[in-house]
């Protein structure tokens, strides 16, 4: 059951800044985020035989080698379902290395999301791929936005749970909570109050604007290599203890529709199974949690998939500040998405690495475990990273 | 598969589904204003959305077998933003639980908002949308 316990680390971590218009292109972000990572482990281009990515990216590994001055790669693979594979991008670059497929392998997003092509907008399927055939059987019916298909899911868990949008509110106070002390954050100096949330402009019932992620320009990217080789890199190693994905029958992107459990909890499960087996953790090891927030109601199932309460017990236990700094639970230290940005939870395991390290600008004390997860909802993937 | 707007349809035009062999006999159906839905002829389980194989017993067999449209409301959401080419926000749209076993997706038409309910009862309306093209929406049973 150990499989990818403590066989690989992150020994480097890199971003650029995130912005609504970065001014330069994708490939840019990439290569600047990439390098910067880099730097961090004391690595260069030359060092990189790896490269793993989401299918969704627009920097093409060609182009990322060509840039960079990379050499040879010996591995380059893509995950595809968009922010559930923030975590399987990790496992296969772990995978890749704990096979000997590759020693040094870069884990990159980059994205100009607000000023180029917005994910947020309606969005219509044009060619007859076994993927757009079954989206546009939902589009059809004017069923076209993530906040949309995210909804019917949400409406759901609120009839079965009794969970209100003000709870879903006290999930997005915080997140902006974090945001308003990190420098980094889009939302720096800008937390919001529960009232805020409640006038927010509704997107899809019951999903309004602060329940939804914002649109972000940026890069992340971070370096793994063996545990064996981080030990001789200058900075503390952060050991992957686990990393698993689950893409349950009937779960597609957002689209859950003909599951018997249409709630995004199901693949929640189906990770978190694998990942606690496999990192020899539970869900009372974690110190701190990298819930994806591509909506911040979905950290309700969430929190109940991934063990840290019962079944419809989440609206509890966010409460009285349980998932702020200095609660039990202390989630999305940076901001999360709707709070610092939205670079695909990747930026999100880079605040993992900095609580391990201890040089978060929200550092919690004493943390061993960090849960770093990808957007429920969709085929999801997690990881549980430790300090080496 | 994110990100193309849907404002580059032309102004009150339907969004129309993609079509292959294996989707055209649904929406054959719809045309007719009949809610056909895959038949496995080797083990008579009922596929929805359809396919090619049988998810339940791998036959590539299929009759199409009419249903009722009747159903019961599973899920719902009313779309308010952004605006939807094609579409008069805010819209309702319904996830309900057919009387035959399987789920179907569709708008919600002639209902106030606020009085749609999970569990309530619905029933298929196959509206004439355009010439010559119908839609399938849920109406309250």
């Amino acid at each position: 059951m150990e499989g990818l316990r403590d066989r690989t680390a992150i020994v480097g971590i890199g971003a650029t800044e995130f912005s609504k218009n970065s001014g330069r292109s994708e490939l840019q972000l990439a290569v600047e985020a990439i390098y910067d990572a880099l730097q961090d482990a004391g690595l260069t281009p030359k060092d990189v035989d790896g490269l793993s990515t989401f299918t969704y990216d627009e920097s093409i590994e060609g182009e990322v080698v060509r840039n960079l001055g990379a050499n040879e790669l010996t591995f380059f693979g893509r995950v595809g379902y968009g922010g559930g594979a923030t975590g399987a991008v990790v496992q296969q670059a772990s995978m890749a290395i704990t096979t000997g497929v590759a020693e040094v392998v870069v884990c990159y997003r980059a994205l100009n999301e607000r000023s180029g092509v917005r994910f947020g907008l309606p969005s219509l399927q044009e060619n007859p791929t076994s993927e757009q055939l079954f989206w546009s059987h939902h589009t059809m019916h004017g069923l076209q936005t993530p906040a949309a298909m995210m909804a019917l899911a949400m409406k759901r868990y609120m009839q079965e749970t009794g969970a209100t949008s003000e709870d879903f509110g006290r999930i997005a106070v915080a997140a902006r909570k974090h945001a308003a002390t990190n420098p980094k954050a889009w939302y720096y100096g800008r937390p919001i109050t529960l009232e805020d949330h409640q006038n927010s402009k509704m997107l899809a019932d019951p999903l309004r604007l602060f329940d939804s992620c914002m649109e972000s320009d940026g890069a992340v990217a971070f370096v793994l290599t063996s545990a064996e080789r981080a030990r001789d890199l200058k900075r503390k190693p952060v050991l992957v203890r686990g990393a698993a994905g689950s893409m349950p029958r009937h779960t597609h992107a957002l689209q859950n529709y003909y599951r018997d459990d249409i709630v995004p909890r199901v693949e929640v499960e189906g990770v978190a199974r694998q990942l606690y087996a496999q990192a020899g953790l539970g869900p009372k090891d974690i110190q701190v949690a990298i819930l994806y927030d591509h909506f911040g109601p979905s950290l309700l199932p969430a929190l109940e998939g991934y063990g840290f309460c019962a079944r419809g017990e989440a609206k509890d236990f966010i409460k009285n500040g349980n998932i702020e700094l200095g609660g039990d639970l202390p989630i999305n230290t940076h901001g999360g998405q709707m709070g610092e940005a939205y670079i695909i939870g990747m930026n999100g395991i880079n605040e993992a690495v900095r609580q391990l390290r201890g040089t978060a600008v929200n550092q919690v004390a004493g943390v061993e475990h960090v849960l770093a997860t990808a957007g429920s909802g969709t085929p999801t993937s997690a990881i549980i990273l430790g300090a080496g | 598969m994110y990100g193309t707007p849907g404002a580059t349809l032309a102004e009150g035009t339907f969004p129309r589904p993609q079509v292959n062999r294996d989707y055209a006999p649904f929406y054959d159906g719809i045309q007719q204003g009949k809610l056909l839905i895959q038949k496995c002829n080797k083990c008579s389980e009922l596929q929805h959305p359809p396919g090619p194989m049988c998810g339940h017993c791998n036959a590539i067999d299929w009759s199409m077998h009419e249903c009722s449209g009747n159903g019961t409301l599973h899920s719902f959401t009313i779309h308010h933003y952004p605006p939807l080419a094609g579409f008069d926000t805010p819209h309702a749209i319904a996830l309900a639980d057919m009387e035959e076993g399987f789920r179907l997706v569709a708008g919600f038409k002639n209902v106030e908002h606020d009085a749609i309910a999970i569990g309530m009862e619905v029933r298929l309306d196959y509206p004439e949308v355009e010439p010559g093209y119908r839609l399938y929406t849920f109406v309250p049973a």
